[in-house]
């Protein structure tokens, strides 16, 4: 049973389908990019459409966006925050200012900057202002506000060549500041500034975890998984249950022993 | 587990609140619509009964259908404004080539709030601000026209 080379053999097998999940995710970023470049910022304008009519005293009405606000929440509930990691158009912008990036950092032989575990974890908790004072500005009637200081604005108009978007001043240096943040961090938007990546981690998860760890057969202190991970969650321990999870399938990929697996094994009591 | 539970509740509330809200909103709606009624038979009523002994000599806007063009997200949206002895009866999108469909159609709710509101000073919708701003945009300057001599 324990012939080794029959593992090593299950193990390449495991890490090649891993390599093919890695490519079928750019492909998948790649083809929502194209279809729904702006379904982030429908799916948000839902959340600021409802606050600004329940201030208003207004009957809200299912539109196109309220439904796919909807929709989203619905998949994020059965299967973690996938959209943020598989389909979100701006996490795959974001994806690839980061590819350059360390592309750039790897030809100039220089590594990159890494933020301590608990900087990390404090400035994840950013988003939630982001969201508080958004959905403040909506109900305090200042919605226009948001618009005007949005970098989701510059950044759609823009996807769609309208020269418009020079006159949002403010936006394009905030916007900027996010691309140098990309560059810098992983996911930089996605867990630090995110208000609809706040939401979806405020949701529960009906599988609790995507990714599981069968810890017993790891590598004495190999931190593979955790050192990859973009939004720095530790697998032991659970922090899945926090939500910051994008199920980006990275861990799978990286695992050197090809030891993560979807789905929870009961042996795991990580709950 | 205990997060799991604490972010379900959460959840739950925050639906009972919204659906809460809309239930008296749909009720106090249909209150408001019944008076807003009324006030357009009162208002078709005084058109009518002054058709005849005031021709629009004295009004501030001319009668008539009127377009105007706004600049939205993806381009040019042209509106139309009819102007009945300075009431506003219909407000229309004409055209909007460039615009995405959704976001239109959610900007366009706007056009029954002018109307209601009898005044084209409206908020725009939030989620689609930059086509809602074009619309509006667009009903200025029809108003414009319909007041320049």
């Amino acid at each position: 049973m324990n012939n080794p080379f029959k593992t090593i053999l299950s193990n390449t097998n495991k890490k090649k389908k891993a390599q093919i999940l890695k490519y079928v995710r750019i492909v998948v970023q790649i083809i929502f990019f194209v279809i729904f470049p702006a379904l982030f910022s429908q799916a948000f304008g839902a959340v600021k459409e409802v606050i600004t009519c329940m201030k208003d005293g207004k009957v809200l009405h299912m539109g196109e966006f309220v439904i796919a606000f909807i929709i989203l929440c619905a998949v994020t509930i059965t299967f973690g925050r996938i959209f943020c990691g598989w389909a979100c158009a701006f996490g795959a912008f974001g994806d690839f200012v980061f590819f350059i990036s360390s592309y750039i950092h790897k030809k100039m032989k220089k590594r990159m900057f890494k933020i301590p575990d608990k900087a990390l974890r404090i400035m994840q908790m950013f988003k939630y202002i982001v969201l508080v004072s958004v959905v403040l500005l909506c109900y305090g009637g200042k919605g226009e506000l948001v618009t005007k200081y949005s970098p989701w604005t510059v950044f759609s108009l823009i996807t769609v060549r309208n020269k418009m978007f020079l006159s949002y001043k403010a936006a394009i240096v905030i916007l900027i500041f996010i691309v140098i943040g990309m560059a810098v961090k992983e996911r930089f938007f996605c867990q630090f500034i995110c208000p609809l990546g706040a939401i979806f981690s405020l949701l529960p998860n009906a599988f609790m975890l995507i990714f599981n760890r069968d810890n017993n057969a790891c590598i004495k202190g190999c931190k593979a998984c955790k050192n990859n991970c973009p939004v720095g969650i530790k697998l032991s321990e659970n922090h899945f249950a926090d939500g910051e999870c994008i199920g980006c399938a990275r861990c799978i990929n990286t695992c050197p022993k090809g030891n993560i697996g979807f789905v929870r094994k009961r042996t795991n009591k990580a709950n | 587990m205990k997060v799991f539970w604490i972010k379900s509740i959460n959840c739950i509330l925050i639906a009972g609140i919204i659906m809460g809200y809309q239930y008296y909103a749909v009720k106090r709606d249909n209150e408001i619509k019944a008076n807003e009624e009324e006030n357009a038979k009162a208002r078709q009523e005084w058109i009518e009964s002054n058709k005849n002994t005031q021709v629009s000599k004295s009004s501030i806007y001319k009668n008539g259908v009127f377009e105007g063009t706004g600049k939205g997200f993806g381009g040019d949206i042209v509106v139309q404004v009819t102007i009945e002895n300075d009431f506003i009866t219909d407000a229309a999108i004409v055209s909007a080539d460039n615009e995405t469909p959704s976001y239109i159609d959610a900007a366009s709710a706007i056009l029954d709030d002018v109307v209601a509101k009898q005044t084209v000073k409206v908020d725009a919708v939030s989620g689609a601000t930059l086509s809602s701003n074009g619309i509006i945009e667009g009903l200025e300057n029809a108003i414009k026209e319909a007041s320049d001599e």
